[in-house]
């Protein structure tokens, strides 16, 4: 009996498993194989989400990033147990000297994965979204494990860590939608006929290629001191149109403005780079 | 037992509007596509290789395909709409007969000419994009029916564009008097969502869709009258397409396929077999031996349409135009669509085959409608509900 309780406490203690015991084969092949498993679809499924129908897009996307955590989380539990002795008394040292790592040397770098976990429960993004973090406004190509990538409609790729997520709004625009809306704006002297003008600018929207029938189409007009402030309110069918969509607006919207005799207010220089900053 | 020959359908609402099933292996032909392709022409020797028949000149093809006779579908216009033409008052003035695109014959036109009633004819385009222009509507308060045969033609997608339907609307919404309006069913999608059109108009009606037997018979008609050795082969296993079995089912699934990838519309179904429709090899060959009292006629698996690549989003936005008007010419997509040269799309659609043009104006073919559709509404565009 003794002896029996002498070898349960070895086997306790020992924290690793003899090296004889573990096999390295089939770790790497573990690896290995989940790495491969995540390239797949890291390359297939956004492959598919452009050439397959638009409305599978977002669908398609939004799945990588989930599909890689549960293969990964499924990669630990298999390679946990073969290299470490698994007991209630070994997860409590296990534990305790990660968090002391963790604590010291990685704390960034795991609050960002925890942040990444928590982003894809959560979703305040996902990848085919169009967010604005911290002033950066862009699509978010990729959602890794401690970062997204967005690519802002200038083309550069900005690198964000999930972590920005704690302390940070995310505004984002579509939020797993095939579309978003858009807002034209046109800055019109007070002197013109309001009610035909807002008439107009609702044409305008609606005779647009790229809009979304199944969607309001808003015009909204704010009295400011210098004049009229028109919004046209509308969605395009697809949101990568989004900046075609309201170059077509704000095209066809200044020449009805012509048309119909109003005139657009400027803003002096000095006003207008205040107001850009 | 009623000949189904003799049938005749009438009219049914949008909502319960039917398209033709696809069959299993057609469903799966679309789902892998060219891969389906290659393995189904490597694995099967088919009956005679569609490389070496031969491509019938136009003048051939019109010998061979009498244009189908669409009175049926005017016939059934006419069944559906004689009692409410005979009442005196009745429940609803309008009418609406919502049709699939590339109707060239113009249906709505059809029965009212045969049927005497009074055409309301739409202005010209430049007139529409004119704000000064009022357009010239007949004493609507008269008697008889009033047909608006084309209400796309009343529009231009443009700023401009949208008064004169307005005005058109407007005014029949107040009739007093029987009238019944046609339009295209993209064109429909966008003034019943955009423009509110659906609330002047009672349900919609439109013609059952020719599902595989409705085609069947159509196009027996056209196959026979005047020579009874031709005959219709499919090119993969020589049977004969318009061939029954003792209970009167068909022998080939070839109609079925057809009337699913044609969305059930007779005429984009006669432009598809048109288009598969090939002769025998001139020097003969063994299927000469095998057929030797008929004339065969070949029906291959026709080529399918590519769109012009390189500039994908703007030949989408042509086509999109193009549909919900019915048929554009190079000024008029220009003004729908600024921003875009429209000239060298045309031309890569036009030798693509995927539009033609008859004087100015440029359409879809009916050929090619189902490869346009696909694609439109795969990229998100708003399309019909037919």
């Amino acid at each position: 009996m003794t002896d029996v309780n002498n070898e349960t406490n070895k086997q306790a203690v020992r924290l690793i498993n003899d090296f004889q015991e573990i096999s390295f084969v089939t770790i790497a092949a573990i690896i290995v194989g989940t790495w491969f498993a995540i390239w797949i679809v890291r390359k297939a499924l956004p492959f598919l989400a452009e050439r397959g129908p638009s409305q599978m897009r977002l669908y398609l996307l939004g799945a990588v990033p989930i599909i890689r955590l549960l293969l990964m989380t499924l990669a630990v539990l298999w390679i946990f147990p073969i290299i470490f002795n698994v007991t209630f008394q070994n997860f409590f040292i296990i534990a305790s000297g990660a968090s002391v790592a963790v604590g010291f040397a990685f704390k960034d770098y795991v609050s960002s994965l925890i942040a990444g976990v928590v982003a894809i429960f959560e979703r305040p993004y996902r990848p085919g979204d169009w967010v604005e973090i911290d002033g950066d406004y862009g699509e978010v190509r990729s959602v890794g494990l401690r970062a997204i990538r967005v690519r802002t409609a200038a083309d550069n790729t900005i690198t964000i860590p999930h972590v920005r997520m704690w302390d940070n709004n995310i505004s984002n625009s579509n939020d797993g939608s095939r579309t978003l809306m858009c807002v034209a704006h046109f800055y019109v002297a007070p002197d013109h006929n309001a009610a035909k003008l807002r008439s107009a600018l609702h044409d305008v929207a609606l005779t647009s290629a790229y809009l979304e029938y199944a969607k309001p189409v808003a015009v909204m007009l704010a009295q400011e001191p210098w004049g009229t402030h028109y919004q046209i309110k509308a969605y395009p069918f697809d949101l990568r149109d989004q900046f075609e969509f309201i170059s077509d607006l704000t095209v066809r919207g200044k020449a009805v403005i012509a048309t119909l005799g109003a005139s657009e207010v400027t803003a002096p220089a000095a006003v207008s780079r205040d107001v850009a900053r | 037992m009623n000949d189904p020959a003799e049938e005749l359908h009438t009219f049914v609402t949008l909502r319960d509007h039917v398209r033709p099933p696809t069959p299993t292996d057609e469903s799966v032909r679309l789902f892998s596509g060219k891969v389906w392709r290659f393995f189904r022409t490597a694995q099967k020797d088919p009956f005679i290789h569609a490389d070496g028949l031969r491509r019938a000149s136009r003048r051939r093809l019109n010998d061979l395909l009498e244009l189908p006779d669409y009175g049926i579908l005017v016939r059934e216009m006419q069944s559906t709409f004689e009692h409410w033409v005979a009442d005196a008052e009745p429940a609803n003035w309008l009418q609406l007969v919502v049709l699939p695109p590339c109707d060239r014959k113009s249906l709505v036109r059809e029965w009212a000419v045969e049927h005497h009633h009074t055409l309301l004819s739409a202005p010209e385009p430049d007139e529409i994009l004119d704000p000064k222009f009022e357009p010239h509507l007949p004493d609507v308060t008269g008697e008889g029916v009033l047909v608006v045969p084309q209400l796309e033609r009343w529009f231009l997608r443009h700023e401009r564009g949208l008064r004169v339907v307005r005005i058109l609307l407007k005014r029949l919404a107040a009739l007093q008097r029987q009238c019944v309006v046609g339009c295209n069913s993209w064109a429909w999608e966008f003034l019943s969502t955009l423009l509110d059109a659906d609330m002047v108009f009672p349900a919609a009606v439109t013609f059952q869709s020719f599902h595989a037997e409705r085609l069947h018979q159509l196009f027996a008609n056209l196959a026979t009258p005047d020579d009874a050795r031709k005959c219709f082969r499919l090119s993969n296993n020589g049977q004969n397409v318009f061939e029954r079995k003792k209970d009167q089912s068909q022998v080939s699934d070839y109609f079925a396929r057809l009337a699913a990838r044609s969305h059930g519309i007779p005429w984009v179904a006669w432009h598809m077999w048109r288009r598969a429709i090939r002769l025998g090899p001139e020097d003969g060959d063994k299927t000469d031996q095998k057929f030797p009292d008929e004339v065969t006629i070949w029906i291959t698996e026709a080529d399918g349409f590519e769109l012009p690549t390189g500039s994908e989003d703007f030949v989408l936005l042509v086509l999109h135009a193009l549909l919900i008007h019915d048929g554009l010419s190079e000024k008029q997509l220009s003004a729908v669509l600024p921003g875009i040269d429209p000239m060298q799309i045309l031309a890569a659609l036009l030798s693509a085959e995927i539009i033609d043009r008859q004087d100015n104006l440029f359409r879809c073919t009916p050929a090619a409608y189902p490869t346009a559709r696909k694609h439109l509404i795969s990229a998100g565009f708003p399309g019909d509900k037919l």
